[in-house]
């Protein structure tokens, strides 16, 4: 599928998603479900609250397209308001948890690099299998082993690259926090990944 | 002693701290957020330092493949895209 293409077929979703016709939601699902269900597993980790994720989302959609102007593309609207959802599962679930783990991990006042990500056994040397598929995994393997404070910071930021103000505003962290969170964050996956990372170009941007 | 080994002890005495300083700023260089003088300084540094290149170098490329790799790229499974589109179908609060 061509980029002019889908960007065309976008524009008629959301015109149809305006005049509140619900098959164009579940058209939706077919064309960016797939990316949805990638933010939405990412920051759940399991298939049945990605699901719960997805389906708040979708209401989110549905309730809030009148306010999508088309500044930005449709496709990074859906997926930040599916991180949104899914930041808000998180935040549910630890409530109901009572999770205090999650809180001591929290603390920012601590400059100490994380602990050391424990990635899957089978770490390949770094040769050209490790630069391809596989470090895609070991990407998602480190983000996933970071603590949640921590992995919610990349996800938002350095995954989703939404502007820090709107990181600050989804996740109530002060600047300082969210800089130190991110950083120690991005200190931890470099560590994890480094025998991953030389043959990686660097874009600058 | 002459003026050019003196620069030259002196640098070497310096460079600890100049790279201790590439740790300390090494997020708001990366993010730009330096004053153009500090980042110029930086920047010169690094440059000059192969251990704080490889570093910075690292950084960046760590969050370059965080945001290429971040999420999976596995297929929706088809039980629950018919899952959802049933949701679709019968929820309530989208009308
Ligand atoms: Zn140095």
């Amino acid at each position: 599928m061509s980029k002019p293409d889908t960007q065309i077929d976008d524009v008629q979703l959301v015109a149809r998603l305006k005049q509140r016709d619900k098959s164009a939601l579940e058209e939706l699902v077919h064309v960016h479900g797939a990316k949805m269900y990638g933010v939405a597993l990412q920051f759940m980790r399991n298939e049945s609250d990605a699901r719960e994720v997805m389906q708040d989302a979708l209401v989110s959609i549905w309730n809030k397209i009148g306010s999508f102007e088309g500044k930005s593309a449709f496709t990074s609207w859906i997926y930040r308001v599916t991180a949104n959802a899914g930041l808000m599962a998180l935040r549910k679930k630890k409530r109901r948890e009572n999770d205090i783990s999650l809180d001591a991990v929290g603390s920012d006042d601590d400059d100490a690099p994380l602990p050391a990500l424990q990635l899957s056994d089978k770490r390949p040397l770094p040769d050209k299998v490790a630069m391809t598929g596989e470090l895609g995994e070991q990407v998602r393997a480190a983000i996933d082993q970071l603590p949640e404070p921590y992995r919610v910071a990349v996800l938002l930021r350095d995954v989703e690259e939404l502007p820090m103000a709107e990181v600050m505003q989804e996740t109530g962290l002060s600047e300082p926090a969210l800089k130190s969170r991110l950083h120690r964050a991005r200190l931890a996956l470099r560590e994890a990944l480094l025998p991953y990372l030389n043959g990686q170009d660097i874009q600058k941007s | 002693m002459s003026m050019k080994l003196i620069t030259s002890l002196w640098k070497r005495l310096l460079r600890p701290d100049a790279c201790s300083h590439t740790k300390q700023l090494l997020f708001e260089f990366v993010e730009g957020e330096l004053t153009p003088e500090t980042h110029r300084k930086l920047e010169k540094h690094i440059g000059n330092c192969s251990p704080c290149l490889d570093y910075v170098n690292s950084y960046r490329r760590t969050i370059m493949v965080t945001h290429h790799h971040g999420l999976p790229e596995a297929p929706m499974p088809p039980a629950l895209k018919e899952k959802l589109c049933e949701f679709i179908k019968q929820n309530p609060d989208l009308k």
